[in-house]
């Protein structure tokens, strides 16, 4: 590696060991007392938590898929001699002082840990698909940040292997490509949206589609069959968030997204020279238009898009705007641990400050979502202007 | 040494305004009491009223919350809520209509700082009917009661923002706290290495 390229991932990390530690969100423990169960020699966790509910201090049901479940409860298993003593005390502590814990900031680093190889992972990977200015703004923009350690979910595991699948079949290696997309929709089901993209990348007779799709179920079929079985898992999966939200928005009863996303495709499989950053831009922006998307979220599509945005400083600049509107749409929402309640390891006291939203209704008798749907109006509009074609700098 | 200095310098940054500058500028009021886990068991009936005592030890109370339940938002009779000095003293007063109670909610009360050390709040209220407005309490009629004390300057907040992440430091665990900063200072230093390293070499 290039000296000025290392000395720029060791500066990332150094931010990155600085950052972790000092903001929380309840997902990653709700997650991760999920995960401790794994330690325990509970395999199926869906039918574990059916059964042991009314014993659990948490009793939400395990929504994700087994692959997630084994491979972060093996990573808790062996972060575990890293933990402070009382981390187990803490991830089975939901009542009053469940914020109240001086070493919460270490759990977190530790937690973080694996986010911080897989997001450094990402940056490497993108320096060898583009070149170092895609990857100075992947290791040093807010947005990731935020994304990654702020919202601190795991998505960054399946973003980095949608991405490696990407550069494998960049690389023509198409086999390997699939197997690490099925890896990551076996991690979480969202990569199934970029499979088709990725499945007519390279022009392939039927033979070797069929051979693809193979490879790429094969990672789902090994880590979901022995559970599918069991009425616990089907239930965990009932209304998926992502199904729900990606056909909510409906002109005469028919779901937009859906029809955005067919036209994309469409255009994508029409066309000469096969752009995958450009489509994934597309679909991003018709995601944060048309659908009410977790935060965590659009980190799904962000690496991809890191290269087209780049392209002009029109782009850029409009992109960043879509990029304050949408932080101004989630901060909008009615959740504390949304805004100042992230930085508890710092101070406790953070989490009694007014939320935007309580500010936004109490001190200005406006309607948050109100508010939002204008936001969502000028994002739309923002992104309408990424159809026209400017003229660009590198291609 | 020039080189590595730009780097320290935006960590020292990013350090400064997380810890030190962000929570003295926004937290102004520091958590006292937090008394949760009770029962809607006092009624707010006409002619029915129910104390408190509290201590204010910073002398800059500046906000009760009571956990009140009103089933099914039904009742919209004015509750009343008093704050007390030792000498019987009105210090603040409140009314509220059910209408505002949720089924249950914390009722946040904010107002100026209070300096007296001892306080009594009295609640009452105008409900016709023993069950349809309540106030959360314990099986000693304790209330449910969060209080929280104001931090009135800037400097008054660096000062006690100090403290307080000085002694949450010292809470932490020490094997942990080394462990971090030796893994900060090391990486810097390998940083500086890299930094002072000629181009060619690599």
């Amino acid at each position: 590696m290039k000296k000025r390229i290392k000395e720029l991932f060791v500066f990332a990390l150094i931010l990155r060991l600085i950052l972790a530690p000092l903001f929380y969100h309840p997902d990653i423990k709700s997650q991760n007392f999920h995960f401790q169960f794994l330690s325990l020699g509970k395999i199926n966790i869906y039918q574990y938590i059916d059964e042991n509910k009314q014993f659990l201090p948490y009793r939400d049901t395990f929504n994700y898929l087994p692959l997630t479940y084994l491979s972060f409860g093996a990573g808790q298993i062996l972060l575990r001699p890293l933990l402070p003593s009382n981390f187990f005390t803490w991830l089975n502590d939901w009542g009053p002082s469940q914020n109240n814990y001086p070493d919460l900031l270490y759990f977190m680093l530790i937690l973080k840990l694996p986010y911080i190889i897989f997001d450094l992972g990402i940056g490497y990977l993108l320096y060898k698909l583009y070149d170092k200015k895609v990857l100075i703004i992947w290791l040093f923009n807010p947005l990731s940040f935020y994304l990654i350690y702020i919202l601190a979910n795991f998505d960054i595991v399946p973003v980095f292997f949608s991405l490696l699948s990407f550069y494998l079949l960049k690389k023509s290696r198409n086999s390997l490509a699939f197997i690490f997309l099925g890896i990551a929709t076996a991690l979480k089901f969202y990569p199934l949206l970029f499979f088709p993209f990725f499945l007519f990348y390279h022009p392939n007779n039927i033979q070797k589609i069929i051979r693809n799709i193979f490879a790429f179920l094969l990672p789902l079929i090994i880590t979901i069959i022995p559970f599918v079985f069991t009425p616990f898992f089907v239930q965990a999966f009932s209304g998926s968030g992502l199904t729900q939200k990606i056909t909510e928005f409906k002109i005469l009863n028919i779901p937009i997204y859906p029809v955005i996303y067919m036209i994309i495709l469409a255009i994508y499989y029409f066309s000469k020279n096969k752009n995958i950053e450009k489509s994934f831009l597309w679909l991003f922006l018709g995601f944060i238009v048309l659908v009410n998307y977790h935060p965590q979220w659009l980190l799904w599509f962000l690496p991809f898009i890191i290269f087209p945005i780049l392209k002009t400083k029109i782009k850029t600049i409009i992109f960043v705007l879509i990029v304050f509107l949408s932080l101004l749409y989630i901060v909008l929402i009615n959740d504390q641990f949304l805004f100042w309640g992230h930085l508890i390891p710092i101070d406790i006291n953070y989490l009694y400050i007014s939320s935007p939203y309580q500010i936004v209704t109490q001190r200005f008798h406006q309607s948050p979502e109100l508010i939002q749907q204008q936001l969502k109006l000028m994002t739309a509009f923002l992104s309408l202007i990424f159809i026209y074609p400017f003229r660009e700098k590198n291609t | 040494m020039k080189k590595i200095l730009k780097y320290i310098v935006v960590e020292l940054f990013v350090f400064f305004i997380l810890i030190v500058f962000f929570p003295a500028l926004l937290i102004r009021e520091k958590i006292g009491l937090n008394i949760d886990g009770g029962k809607p068991k006092l009624p707010l009936q006409t002619g029915k009223f129910y104390t408190q005592k509290i201590n204010n030890p910073t002398h800059s109370i500046n906000s009760i919350s009571l956990q009140l339940k009103n089933p099914q938002i039904k009742d919209n009779s004015l509750i009343y809520i008093e704050i007390l000095d030792e000498a019987g003293e009105l210090q603040r007063d409140f009314s509220i209509y059910g209408a505002n109670i949720g089924d249950p909610s914390w009722i946040k009360l904010d107002f100026s700082p209070i300096e007296s050390t001892n306080l009594v709040i009295r609640v009452s209220g105008e409900s016709q009917f023993d069950n349809s407005l309540y106030l959360f309490a314990d099986q000693n009629n304790n209330f449910d009661l969060k209080t929280s004390y104001a931090l009135p300057t800037f400097k008054d907040r660096i000062f006690q923002n100090l403290i307080y992440q000085t002694n949450l430091f010292k809470q932490r665990s020490m094997w942990h706290n080394i462990l971090y900063l030796a893994s900060i200072v090391s990486l810097n230093l390998y940083l500086k290495k890299l930094l002072n390293e000629p181009f060619n070499k690599s």
